[in-house]
């Protein structure tokens, strides 16, 4: 889908975000393997970063697939980050104590039987694999859009897409059976 | 992309879940709202430990520094040097033999018996009875 994100100077104005929030808020829990707090913490730090004009964005690609980068970004600095917290020297120092890494419980609450399934099948995958499927199947993006956000080529990201759907046919069929 | 026809259960199941988890998405206005103290907690979250870190070695810095130079034992010192008393600990290196008779201004015929009646007669010197004989 092409959206029809305005540009302002290389920047994507509020309203834009707007319209592409949900997109953005599914896409964020499929980056933080559906943790709610995470997710919400790594979609500020991607809209900072888009309304501040410091992820600048040059019109080469949809804005919603540059948005999509942008979350994908933040989320693996996020990781980063978190990583080095959690070295133990800076465990100790923390001030906060340590974010959940699961599904939260709020989440899973709500969620039905067929869709807590997928996502925890989806957890089973690889992170390219279920990055790859999450994009084309719950965004509807083709696998080139799906490439550029992931940063790999599109031949690579077809062999991912392929091997990834197989192993998550063949989890569910497991669970089911 | 035209996805096939197979793919159809696969993606029943992600609308499912998106039909799910869009419409629970955290409002845009209140994720923004929270982003500044959001922002300076995690800045807050970052910089504590690292001003410890950085309060603590600056302590053991300052411990570790005064028992090196202000409590230990002071070393005897040796006296300087005089630049010019300085000498060069490999010159006898260039030293060759017989330099002595290049470093004195030869005097002929002064220190000879038969010349001069008055010369003193000293035994020759050890740099010239080494001297080979001239053919």
């Amino acid at each position: 889908m092409r959206s029809a994100a305005r540009l302002n100077g290389g920047r994507i104005e509020l309203r834009d975000l707007e319209k592409l929030h949900p997109a953005c808020f599914g896409w964020a829990l499929g980056c933080c393997r559906w943790n709610r707090e995470e997710a919400e913490d790594v979609l500020q730090s991607a809209y900072l970063k888009v309304l501040d004009g410091r992820a600048r964005f040059d019109g080469r690609s949809s804005a919603r697939t540059w948005l999509f980068a942008v979350i994908r970004r933040t989320a693996a600095e996020r990781r980063r980050r978190q990583w080095i917290l959690d070295l133990v020297p800076a465990r100790w120092l923390r001030l906060n104590p340590d974010p959940p890494t699961a599904p939260d419980s709020e989440s899973l609450a709500d969620a039905s039987e067929t869709s807590a399934r997928l996502r925890a099948a989806l957890l089973k995958l690889s992170g390219r694999q279920r990055d790859l499927l999450h994009l084309v199947f719950y965004q509807d993006l083709s696998i080139e859009e799906a490439a550029a956000i992931l940063g790999i080529s599109v031949g690579s990201a077809r062999t991912h897409y392929h091997r990834g759907k197989a192993r998550l046919r063949q989890i569910l069929l497991e669970e089911m059976a | 992309m035209t996805l096939p026809d197979d793919d159809r259960d696969l993606r029943e199941r992600f609308a499912s879940l998106r039909r799910e988890e869009e419409p629970r998405a955290t409002p845009l206005d209140r994720l923004l709202q929270s982003a500044a103290a959001g922002r300076v907690r995690r800045r807050r979250e970052i910089l504590a430990p690292v001003f410890v870190a950085a309060t603590v070695l600056a302590a053991l810095a300052l411990v570790i520094g005064q028992a090196l130079y202000l409590d230990g034992p002071t070393a005897p010192r040796e006296p300087p040097v005089s630049l010019a008393a300085w000498t060069e600990p490999t010159a006898f290196l260039l030293r060759t033999p017989g330099h002595d008779l290049l470093s004195t201004v030869p005097a002929f015929m002064r220190d000879m018996p038969a010349v001069n009646p008055d010369a003193p007669v000293s035994p020759p010197q050890s740099s010239q009875m080494k001297r080979s004989p001239s053919p």
